[in-house]
């Protein structure tokens, strides 16, 4: 279980790292080789560094694995609630052709909430930099940028959710008014 | 001339009755089951266009995307008068990318709210699965999905050949270097 694995890499949770992203080269690195190939537990386990690292850098509250209102059949890694709407992570170890589906669900998210912001979180820099590149051109329009975790891009981003003073998502009736209610 | 010119010389030479016969005599005389990766996947789609092209099913463009609905494009994009889309993807398999095809089939009925969004698959055990998930509501942006060899081909052609279809090329995105073909015309 990634989560054992993390323990085993991690035993102290206080200790210190000098900012997010050497925290998921550090951890990374030492749980790689205990990891193996299998990939949904290195997937688990990068999602657990990114969880770890909005800990401890005070990006809270933060939802795991969270279903947004109105969106179907869509799962975000992580997601945020700051003043401006949503903010989610795509949280991805290598990208591929995936970064197709973190696009789409991004696409879905701003036809709902129009100031929503959509990362992508890699490992892979090479495919984060062609990623990033296709954000740039305008080809993933709905993205807002796909960063490589291990690099100081992933600091900028932390400092800067952490400075949105995200809060608990506000819960709103479905409907909103009406004159009376026929049953 | 093409590979497929080559090993299918004369379509209307072949004997079949439905659709889905002539999909599925195309797919075996071009060998679609040996041959790997995207080529599996362009035969599927010309079995597909040459269904169409017997029915006399067009216009429609193809690889193509619809305005509005940014990053996805289907194999098949059908026009209506009224503005309507209806989106088809065509696939040998699709496994957790149907996900992806319900994302966008929402996202477009967002854009174009009258259009649909179907499946065509090769591979019988998925389209059985995501003729569940429709059923069951997990994919309740797709309007229908036929294995392309089936009776439900022939049923999805019958819906497609009974629609008013028009090129529309102002609902119709062919990609940055447009790479997206059409009006295809029989």
């Amino acid at each position: 279980m990634a989560a054992e694995v993390l323990y085993q890499v991690h035993p102290d949770f206080e200790e210190v790292f000098a900012s997010p992203s050497i925290l998921i080269d550090a951890l990374w690195r030492r749980g790689e080789l205990l990891l193996g190939p299998n990939n949904n537990l290195r997937g688990e386990f990068f999602e657990l560094l990114v969880a770890l690292a909005l800990y401890k850098w005070d990006v809270r509250p933060f939802y795991y694995q969270a279903k947004l209102a109105l969106i179907p059949e869509t799962d975000y890694d992580f997601a945020l609630w700051t003043q401006h709407g949503p903010v989610v992570l795509s949280v991805k170890t290598s990208l591929r052709e995936r970064v197709k589906q973190a696009a789409l669900e991004a696409v879905a998210l701003r036809m709902v909430h129009r100031r929503a912001e959509c990362y992508v979180l890699t490992l892979n820099h090479d495919e984060a930099t062609n990623a990033q590149r296709k954000v740039e051109r305008g080809d993933l329009p709905a993205l807002s940028a796909v960063i490589t975790a291990s690099t100081a891009d992933f600091d900028v981003l932390i400092q800067r959710l952490a400075s949105s003073n995200p809060t608990a998502a506000p819960t709103v009736a479905l409907i909103a008014h009406s004159r009376s209610v026929v049953t | 001339m093409s590979q497929f010119e080559i090993l299918v010389p004369d379509i209307s030479a072949i004997q079949a009755s439905r659709p889905s016969q002539l999909t599925r005599a195309l797919w075996s005389l071009s060998g679609g089951e040996t041959q790997v990766g995207n080529t599996r996947g362009h035969i599927l789609l010309i079995c597909m266009i040459s269904a169409l092209a017997r029915e006399q099913i067009g216009p429609f463009y193809v690889n193509c995307g619809v305005k509005g609905v940014p990053t996805h494009s289907w194999d098949l994009v059908f026009t209506s008068p009224e503005g309507r889309v209806i989106a088809v993807s065509a696939n040998v398999t699709l496994k957790e990318r149907w996900k992806n095809e319900n994302l966008a089939a929402w996202a477009l009925k967002k854009v174009l709210p009258q259009s649909s969004a179907y499946i065509v698959l090769h591979n019988e055990d998925e389209a059985t699965s995501i003729g569940n998930k429709i059923v069951r509501g997990e994919a309740a942006s797709i309007d229908g999905r036929a294995q392309i060899f089936s009776p439900d081909f022939d049923q999805f052609l019958a819906i497609l050949k009974s629609e008013h279809l028009v090129a529309r090329d102002d609902l119709v995105d062919r990609g940055d270097n447009q790479a997206g073909l059409g009006p295809v015309v029989f």
